[in-house]
């Protein structure tokens, strides 16, 4: 995890620090060996800074500032590898913090203390030990990092959340500006943004085709498809949560697909893509006016019970205001259900930090819709209808409508019945859909399911 | 039904002999004596002035009649000699002030008919440019303003003024007598009496106040009442003219040379409509006194003052045919106000407040301090208010020692709101910068007519020649125990005030950071200090959070912390900023949120560039103030940024909509709590979600 320091040479006798005069490159970015990052001057000469390492140049310093020399200035980590981000993200400054033993940019103070007697040197570069929010510390504790993570500042769950989900799931807090503001300055002036690393720049043509889609009236990245899936019966137990519903259903497989149109787990931001390692599926919950979109963890991994237990474990929690910032803010992708009332149409609205939701809604009390709200710059309508229809197929392959029975083709594997011959009029009973622990697919009568 | 002063007198039989035989006798037995005076060629000035008087109220009543005067006017026909024989006494520094029966006040104060009646007609030759119109004239030296009694304060305001002038100069105020019925009166009269103030009160008595016969307005004796705060009375009449010329001599002189005041009743008797259309007097009462018209007599007596009426009456005819080519005021020269404009300024230049020159005396020590140099530096300021005098050194002990190093100029005054500011502001429009101290910031309330229809409205009113620099500091602010009336926030009443600057301190940082030019303005300032922030000391921000202050002429605070990027905006002033920032670690520990709180001193006007700055960064607001939010500084700059179209969300904190009440437990659930800021917070995160 250890980088590189760059440290300031002295040039002249006479000087102790020297003034930045242009930064090159800004913290977070990464760079080749011997890029040019700094200018620096000082009383006798302009002085090239430049990377001594191929990776990733951290700092926090602003035109302006003045640097000592002898001490690390900057540093460049390791390149990011995209199998292990952790490694870049665990060392970067937490919230625009510098680097502990990082320059001084401004002289010593006197304050006065609160009783008027003692006059105590406060070093406004010394790093001010880092102060966490209550939710902060209950939040790194349950993403099972350390608060030595955070080295100065003033921590809340949203600073925990860029750091805990690497640097690059793209939360909505994932801008980290660096709130240290030189005296006098204008704040705008004096912000920076690190970069969380892994980003695909947007190719030539799906740039133009941006900048024609901010131009167009209304304005909008937004576009959506939707499909009518058709009615779609699940055997569910008595009371479960999703009753008529196939929120499950459609969380489970949309998951999987993730992996097949990564576009669509991923988002957009200054220009380049991100694309989540992770299959985070969000659950829209709303039961009181407080829509919340809950992220179920490696939604793509969970098998159909866990994931139907996560989600009403999900509901549950909610109800109690127990849901913390990192389980509502870490979905990849979100999916809203509003088939609790009739409606032809839903245009559901792309979450920030994703680029993808899929919305279900019902015309009849078993007959199915499917939207998927996307944004343009990301993906686009081929490959969205691409994935949506293949996401309906597998949807409705849980439960075929009565009257496609007789050429669905569908068998039992295990006893080899098919679909028709396995439902028994007016019971409703079906084929149950199983999935394996290396992904394969193949179905199930109820009668091999109970063990008949 | 016809109400005169014989049926309201036979309505009380005690009280008849007291008023039939004032107003009758007067002038039955005045009326030879009319005569006399108007015979005497030295007087010939005077009996001039009342035809012209009465020429000129009697086109403007035919002007109003003929609806070619747009508002309204009350003419003073059968009073006229009131105003007539003033002149003669007027020196160069001697000041009038009047109500709303003025003209003739006016013209024979300033001569200046011509003025007044462009006034009333509305074009910008008028004496403040057709502006106030009949009731709200000015000009050197003479003052009238539409409220009943609300000018008296000013008056004896500007006749402490006069006696401490070399030049000296006395002040002269007309009032009705159905005016007594207001107690700005009486504070007055208290006044001209323990600071002995050059002060001549003439109370017209014209037996009527608009509908109301004497009778039902006034109890007892007029006389009697000045004579309760040890002021000489006279009395007198528009009838018995030499008398009434000796009388009004003999109280003017008393107080050009002996610095004292005299409350002189001038019995009278209006023999037009109150204003027009609105008589229901006893037609026989009214030509009772119309056939004993001191002015009429001089027209049927005289040919001379025949022909002079008639001269007049074609001068006046011809300059209101002019009046049609005069030119109107522009919007744009009236609108603009004196306070201080944010707007055009560029982004806000921070610097950290512990950069600049602090103090380790505890706040009220350094506002003491801070008006001493006013007093210091500026010898015209004055500084006055309730217990301020040493030993004692007022409530809260701001003007500690300022008596003893300025004893002309720092008074301690009676229980008068009203009257003090009042004075104050008399002593403004002379130039003098004046410091009124409101005990307890709930009493500003006694004084709201002072801020509202004087001190707000002069600079427009009169056309933009009347500075009133007055500083109306108050302690404001709760958590003491005080109780109700001792313990409100009332900036949502005092933010609204026109052309008036609501300041509120803070001990964020030091008064003199603080008030830089803040005091130096042309206009009246409400100066709010708050009863916590007296005792402290000036705020150590925690370790990592740094206060700054912006470059406005009058500065806002930031309190930030360092290294951590703001969520949210807070905004609060006076001693919840303190409260809030005491308790910042406290509130971001709880609420999982980095703020900025943004401090302003201005609450009106509101600088919004350092507001917007803060907003449109975090996108969301919490506004945090001591009094309810409903119409408050909160609402007003939700509202202004709503305006300004920047996208953010908000909520707003206040205390609860009851009185404050004394015991701590109430007393905390009433004002806003850490809990309830983190509770808006946490409310504006979950809408977030
Ligand atoms: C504070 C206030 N209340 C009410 C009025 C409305 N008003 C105008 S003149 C008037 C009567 C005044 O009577 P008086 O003082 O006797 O004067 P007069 O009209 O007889 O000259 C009233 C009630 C007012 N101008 N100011
Ligand atoms: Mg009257």
């Amino acid at each position: 995890m250890s980088g590189t320091d760059i440290v300031l040479e002295r040039e002249t006798a006479n000087d102790e620090s020297a003034l930045i005069v242009a930064i090159h490159i800004l913290s977070g970015s990464a760079v080749e060996a011997d890029a040019l990052i700094f200018d620096i001057e000082n009383s006798k000469a302009t002085q090239e800074l430049r990377a001594p390492t191929a990776g990733v140049v951290v700092h926090d310093l602003q035109v302006g500032d003045v640097v000592k020399f002898g001490i690390p200035l900057a540093r460049i980590m390791p390149s990011n590898d995209h199998d292990d981000p952790d490694h870049v993200v665990h060392a970067l400054p937490v919230a625009g913090s510098p680097l502990r033993d990082s320059p001084i940019g401004e002289n010593a103070q006197i304050r006065f203390e609160d009783s008027g007697a003692k006059v105590t040197a406060i070093d406004k570069g010394a790093a001010v030990p880092a102060r966490f929010s209550k939710a902060a510390t209950a939040l790194i504790h349950e993403m099972k990092l350390s608060p030595e993570q955070f080295e100065t500042g003033f921590v809340t769950t949203r600073d925990v959340l860029v750091i805990g989900s690497g640097g690059r799931a793209v939360l909505p807090f994932a801008e980290v500006q660096s709130a240290t503001r030189r005296k006098g300055a204008q704040a705008s002036a004096s912000t920076k943004t690190l970069r969380p690393p892994g980003g695909v720049a947007v190719t030539g043509r799906k740039r133009a085709e941006i900048n024609a889609l901010g131009e167009g009236a209304g304005a909008t990245h937004l576009s959506v498809l939707g499909t009518t899936l058709g009615a779609i019966s699940m055997r569910r137990p008595k009371g479960d949560f999703l009753q008529d519903r196939i929120t499950d259903l459609v969380i489970y497989e949309a998951a999987r697909l993730m992996r097949k149109y990564p576009n669509l787990n991923a988002h957009y931001r200054d220009g380049e893509i991100f694309r989540y390692e992770a299959v985070h599926a969000g659950m829209a919950i709303d039961r009181g006016g407080n829509l919340v979109v809950y992220g179920i963890e490696h939604a793509d991994r969970l098998d159909f019970q866990d994931l139907g237990i996560g989600m009403s474990d999900a509901v549950a929690r909610y109800m109690n205001d127990e849901l913390s910032a990192w389980e509502m803010s870490r979905a990849t992708f979100t999916v809203t259900d509003l088939s609790g009332g009739v409606l032809d149409y839903v245009l559901p609205l792309v979450p920030r930090g994703q680029s993808c939701i899929l919305g279900i809604t019902r015309t009849e009390p078993a007959n199915f819709r499917l939207f998927a709200g996307f944004d343009h710059r990301v993906t686009e309508g081929f490959e969205v209808s691409a994935f949506l229809n293949e996401l309906a197929g597998r949807v409705r392959s849980f439960s075929e409508r009565e009257d496609a029975l007789p050429d669905a083709g569908l068998c039992c594997g295990i006893c080899d019945r098919s679909l028709a011959e396995a439902t028994v009029k007016g019971r409703d009973k079906g084929m149950l859909k199983i999935v394996d622990f290396r992904g394969r697919e193949s179905l199930c009568c109820a009668s091999c399911w109970n063990g008949w | 039904m016809a109400v005169s002063l014989i049926e309201a007198i036979s309505d009380r039989p005690a009280t008849d002999g007291g008023l039939i035989s004032t107003a009758r006798i007067a002038a039955q037995h005045g009326f030879d004596a009319a005569l006399r005076f108007i015979e005497e060629p030295k007087n010939r000035a005077e009996v001039e002035c009342a035809l012209r008087i009465r020429v000129v109220e009697n086109a403007l009543y035919d002007l109003f009649g003929r609806g070619k005067l747009h508002g309204t006017i009350h003419t003073c026909i059968g009073q006229e000699f009131s105003g007539a024989i003033l002149g003669k006494y007027l020196r160069q520094h001697d000041y009038v002030t009047s109500n709303h029966r003025c003209h003739g006040h006016f013209i024979g104060a300033t001569g200046n008919w011509r003025g007044l009646v462009d006034e009333l007609l509305g074009n910008q030759h008028g004496v403040c440019a057709g502006i106030g119109s009949s009731q709200h004239l000015w000009a050197d030296n003479f003052m009238s303003n539409g409220q009943q009694g609300g000018l008296l304060p000013v008056a004896a305001g500007i006749a402490l003024d006069r006696k401490t002038r070399v030049e000296g100069g006395v002040v002269i105020s007309f009032i009705g007598e159905g005016t007594l019925g207001e107690g700005i009166v009486y504070e007055t009269l208290n006044l001209d009496a323990l600071w002995d103030l050059p002060h001549v009160i003439v109370c017209e008595n014209n037996f009527y106040s608009q509908s109301t016969a004497q009778a039902f307005s006034v109890a007892g004796t007029i006389a009697e009442r000045a004579a309760g705060f040890g002021v000489a009375s006279a009395s007198a009449n528009t009838w018995d003219l030499p008398a009434f010329d000796r009388t009004l001599k003999t109280a003017i002189d008393r107080a050009r040379s002996d610095r004292q005041p005299t409350f002189l009743v001038l019995t009278t008797y209006r023999l037009n409509p109150h204003s027009k259309g609105d008589d229901q007097r006893d037609r026989k009462e009214v030509e009772w006194f119309a056939a004993r018209d001191p002015a009429k007599l001089a027209i049927d007596s005289f040919a001379h003052f025949a022909a002079k009426s008639r001269e007049f009456e074609e001068e006046v005819a011809d300059y209101v045919a002019l009046a049609a080519d005069k030119p109107l005021l522009s919007p744009t020269h009236y609108f603009p106000d004196q306070r201080p404009r944010f707007e055009a300024r560029a982004p806000s230049v921070w610097t950290a407040v512990d950069s600049l020159p602090g103090s380790d005396l505890r706040h009220v020590q350094q506002l003491n301090i801070h008006y001493r140099d006013h007093l210091e530096t500026d010898p015209n300021a004055y500084f006055i208010g309730e217990d301020i005098a040493d030993p004692y050194g007022g409530a809260f002990k701001v003007a500690k020692g300022l008596s003893t190093a300025f004893p002309t100029r720092v008074r301690t005054t009676p229980i008068s709101e009203a009257a003090i500011v009042g004075i104050g502001i008399g002593l403004a429009t002379c130039g003098h910068r004046s410091f009124v101290e409101i005990m307890f910031g709930d009493f500003i309330t006694y004084a709201f007519d002072q801020i509202i229809n004087n001190a707000s409205k002069f600079f427009h009113m009169y056309n933009r020649r009347v500075d009133c620099p007055i500083v109306i500091r108050a302690a404001m602010g709760g958590r003491r125990g005080y109780g109700p009336t001792h313990s409100q926030s009332l900036e949502r009443f005092l933010i609204g005030i026109d052309n008036c600057c609501t300041l509120s301190l803070n001990s964020l940082a030091s008064p003199d950071l603080q008030l830089k030019r803040g005091l130096a303005l042309p206009g009246p300032v409400v100066l709010l200090e708050n009863k916590i922030d007296y005792a402290a000391k000036t705020y150590v921000a925690p370790c990592g959070v740094t206060v700054d202050v912006d470059d406005a002429a009058i500065p806002t605070l930031r309190v930030r912390f360092s290294n951590a990027t703001p969520t949210v905006t807070l905004i609060a002033y006076g001693g919840m900023a303190r409260f809030i920032a005491d308790r910042l670690i406290d509130i971001f520990e709880a609420s999982d949120v980095v703020f900025d709180l943004i401090v302003p001193i201005s609450l009106s006007p509101l600088n919004l560039a350092p507001i917007i700055e803060s907003v449109s960064a975090t996108g969301q607001l919490v506004t945090i103030e001591e009094g309810p939010a409903f119409g408050s500084v909160g609402a007003e700059i939700v509202a202004q940024l709503q305006e300004r179209d920047i996208g953010f969300r908000a909520r707003r904190v206040g205390g609860k909509e009851a009185p404050i009440p004394s015991p701590p437990h109430l007393e905390t659930a009433a004002l806003p709590s850490i809990q309830d800021i983190c509770d808006a917070l946490i409310a504006l995160g979950k809408a977030d979600a």
